[in-house]
């Protein structure tokens, strides 16, 4: 699963405080991974057709100079036994310096601030951006995240539909290199699945409960695949299915461990390759308090409906 | 273990440099776009034109042919000065490397001064033409009449200003195909105003149809030398960012044009379109005082608000428009200058380093476009309250104050080059005479302006104790400057008294 190793780790900072929660988070990431870290600072450059009236000189001298400033600043907080470089570039917008930055150091993953966690989505047009363009996976930090964080679990947020979807190869090399336990999560909300049957799985999970209950009872089948999918695994596979009324409820229902990642698809909107936020992803991702990793849709993958995880629909029995 | 940060860094400093173009991308239409929307000639001309041919009467055609030389002149220097010092300072940079920091400190002021005047002026029109637009679309009249309503107006012209410098904070982008929509629709709809006049004219059913003559070029007939040095300083104002287009095409080498020919494009372009307009105001309104006379004080200081109904019918509205989109749009990018000004001023030690501090979100001056956004609205609700015709007395002002900062500007190239302006005959014209001469002119017309702005009868007439309001305000922007720098040296002496230092490059 080489494709899925992470060996270069991105950072998009830019001096604000969610660049620093990005930057705690690509630390972490490389600490765990063993990966090297490169901090990028985009300068975004005028428009020709952007021309300011009356016609006063350009200032990327002095912002060049700022962002010196904050990458140095960045660059203090970086353990020394993190390897890392810091590349200072120009672009028409951040997101495009990003990706063409991304695309060319080749790496593995893109690391943004983004304040979620809080009921909020994204705030930054940058990063609004680069979740429906990004060519590489993009990891989402909540605020305040501390460097200092230990990775201890990687969870994977599945479809019952697709349990052998790209996430689940993604989030078993990702456990694998990190060497930390794999849980899959699977959302349901009662709002957007209309036909179903109320005395279901209402039981196995309510509020509150979820966790656990949902651990026990749903282990079997989507663990099943994946253990079939990669038998050297040596971690054993939980399956959490969060339920709420909502989304938000669902989200609310599960005991997220600080050192978790949530590993999510793109939508089927997606072009291959490329990721693109779904509705579930960005509703679950706006009450997430542990950072969220955006998976490009698979390139292998010729079935075009492997997209985001949709919500679950109750099973019959 | 921290490695060396790559070269991107120098890439970043040299494109510092370069003013972030992509190289090679303009080509001479996209320069042509862009050189007509920074002088936003919908906003311009409406704002403009009354209170030039008060001044100058029916030689406005000859004022704005001629008002472009002194320009022109300028704008040659102040294009070698921004090949040899690129810097957002600009003029205070310029200025302080050549004369030193305390004439650099004035001269920033002069242009600090006319960005806030512009930008009060800039939201004042576009509070009539919205009101004026609402009440087309609606077909209630009286809608356009809120704008004369003081305290509607100045919360009104409040909030455009907040939501100006709220964008302009964000930094979002102007896209080629917006600039290219803006422009285009400009421009049509300036032509089909001149057209429809010139209809009018010759069906016999214009306002005051005056026979086209070609004294009307003639700068030699304008009455006195003070009406054509105060046409010249509004003319001045009228051309204000045309400059851009020189030192833009700098940078765009490997177009397939060459950079001379885009800029020589621009200027015909701009010069026919703003003669061709003028003819048919004249020959439609002429210039009595009578009700949509170009000298009636009534509607001289927004013209196309009054004229755009009688001339051009139901399709009135589509002026509305395109002024308002031309001043929204102008409004956006003219609080960038003030901002980017005190900016690079901050960054120098030539004022409070808050004011140099950059938003890490946004990369833009936040601090300073906050002070540019809350000077201009305090200058314009003041102005409002004080006076009938603020639009008409700030774009007085803003005459003189363009007039002095470029010609301090065009001195500093002259002198600034002085050991090599004669190496060849290009250099020579370029270094030395054209901003020389274009420098001289400028000031001369500033003085000249001045000196007639006493007169309580000047402009629009508006007055304090029998010194005319323009005058008042002009002295008040240089009290204020000179206080002002005065503060500085008492706060900040280092920068008066050390040896004012930029990036240099070689211009040979």
């Amino acid at each position: 699963m080489a494709e899925h190793e992470i060996r270069r780790v991105a950072v998009g900072f830019g001096g604000d405080e969610h660049s620093h929660d990005a930057l705690a988070l690509g630390i972490a990431l490389a600490r765990s991974a063993g990966a090297r870290l490169d901090l990028i600072l985009i300068i975004r450059q005028d428009s020709a057709f952007k021309q300011e009236y009356p016609p006063v000189g350009s200032v990327a001298g002095i912002i060049a100079e700022q962002a010196q400033q904050w990458v140095a600043e960045a660059e203090a907080v970086i353990p020394a036994e993190i390897r890392h470089h810091s590349h200072i570039r120009p672009a028409g917008s951040i997101a495009e310096g990003l990706v063409s930055a991304v695309q060319e150091l080749d790496s593995d993953v893109l690391v943004t601030g983004s304040g979620i966690g809080f009921g909020r989505i994204m705030t930054h047009p940058a990063v609004t951006a680069l979740l429906h363009s990004s060519p590489v996976p993009v990891a989402l930090a909540p605020s305040g995240y501390r460097p200092s964080t230990v990775i201890t679990d990687v969870m994977a947020a599945i479809s019952p539909t697709h349990p052998d979807h790209q996430v689940t190869r993604s989030s078993e090399a990702w456990s694998q290199q990190l060497g930390v336990g794999l849980t899959f999560v699977t959302f349901e909300d009662k709002e957007s699945t209309p036909a179903k049957q109320p005395s279901d799985t209402e039981t196995t999970a309510g509020p509150g409960s979820a966790s656990q209950a949902g651990t026990d009872s749903g282990a079997s089948e989507p663990g099943a695949a994946a253990s079939a999918a990669g038998s050297a695994q040596p971690q054993p596979s939980r399956h959490i299915l969060a339920t709420g009324r909502t989304l938000r409820h669902a989200v609310g229902t599960v005991d997220w461990p600080p050192g978790g990642l949530l590993l999510i698809g793109s939508s089927p909107l997606a072009r291959r390759r490329h990721i693109f936020l779904g509705m579930t992803a960005a509703r679950v991702l706006s009450h997430l308090p542990i950072p969220m990793v955006l998976l490009p849709r698979d390139p292998d993958r010729s079935d075009p409906d492997t997209g985001a995880p949709t919500t679950r629909r109750p099973r019959r029995r | 273990m921290s490695e060396p940060r790559d070269t991107g860094l120098k890439t970043a400093q040299q494109h510092a440099h370069s003013k972030g173009l992509s190289i090679g991308s303009i080509g001479a239409l996209g320069a042509v776009v862009i050189g007509v929307s920074t002088i936003a000639p919908a906003y311009t001309l409406s704002g403009a034109l009354g209170p030039t041919a008060s001044a100058v009467g029916d030689h406005l055609p000859a004022v704005l042919i001629i008002g472009f030389l002194p320009m022109l002149l300028v704008a040659l220097g102040y294009r070698q000065l921004n090949r040899a010092m690129p810097d957002a300072g600009t003029t205070f940079t310029w200025a302080s490397k050549s004369f030193g920091p305390w004439i650099g400190w004035m001269g920033s002021w002069g242009l600090l001064a006319a960005t806030i005047l512009v930008l009060s002026n800039l939201a004042g029109i576009a509070v009539d033409f919205f009101y004026l637009a609402i009440s087309q679309i609606t077909g209630v009249e009286s809608i356009a009449e809120l704008t004369r309503n003081v305290p509607i107006n100045v919360i009104t012209c409040v909030i455009f200003m907040a939501a100006a410098a709220y964008v302009s904070y964000r930094g979002m982008e102007t896209t080629k195909t917006v600039q290219y929509v803006l422009v285009s629709f400009q421009v049509l709809v300036l032509l089909w105003f001149a057209v429809a006049a010139f209809r009018q004219v010759s069906a016999g059913s214009a306002f005051d149809a005056t026979a086209f003559s070609w004294e009307w070029f003639n700068p030699f007939g304008i009455e006195s030398f003070s009406a054509f040095s105060a046409g010249i300083a509004l003319s001045v104002f009228i051309y204000w960012g045309w400059d851009v287009v020189l030192t833009m095409n700098e940078e765009s080498r490997g177009t397939t044009t060459t950079p001379g020919r885009a800029a020589i494009l621009t200027i015909l372009v701009v010069v026919s379109l703003y003669t061709v307009v003028t003819l048919g105001a004249l020959t439609f309104s002429g210039v009595s005082d009578g009700e949509f006379g170009l000298g009636n004080p009534d509607i001289q200081e927004n013209v196309f608000a009054a004229l755009a109904g009688p001339v051009m019918g139901p399709m009135a509205i589509l002026m509305s428009l395109a002024v308002l989109s031309s001043s929204a749009a102008s409004l956006q990018s003219t609080m960038i200058s003030p901002a980017r000004t005190m900016l690079a001023m901050g960054h120098y030690g030539a004022l409070n380093p808050k004011y140099s501090k950059v938003s890490p979100r946004y990369q833009t001056p936040a601090y300073a476009t906050v002070v540019a956004v809350v000077i201009a609205s305090v200058f314009y609700v003041v102005m409002r309250i004080i006076s009938e015709n603020v639009l008409w007395d700030t774009i007085t002002t803003l005459g003189m104050m363009v007039c002095f900062y470029y010609g301090i500007t065009a001195l500093a190239c002259v002198w600034y080059f002085r050991g090599e302006s004669t190496a060849s005959f290009g250099d020579f014209f370029n270094k030395l005479l054209a901003p020389l001469v274009g420098g001289i002119l400028l000031l001369v017309f500033f003085f000249q302006t001045i000196w007639d702005s006493m007169d309580p009868e000047y402009g629009s007439g508006s007055e304090i104790g029998g010194v005319g309001l323009v005058f008042i305000l002009g002295m008040l922007v240089f009290t204020l400057g000179i206080a002002a720098m005065f503060w500085q040296y008492h706060k900040r002496p280092e920068f008066f008294r050390r040896r004012f230092e930029t990036t240099e490059f070689p211009t040979t």
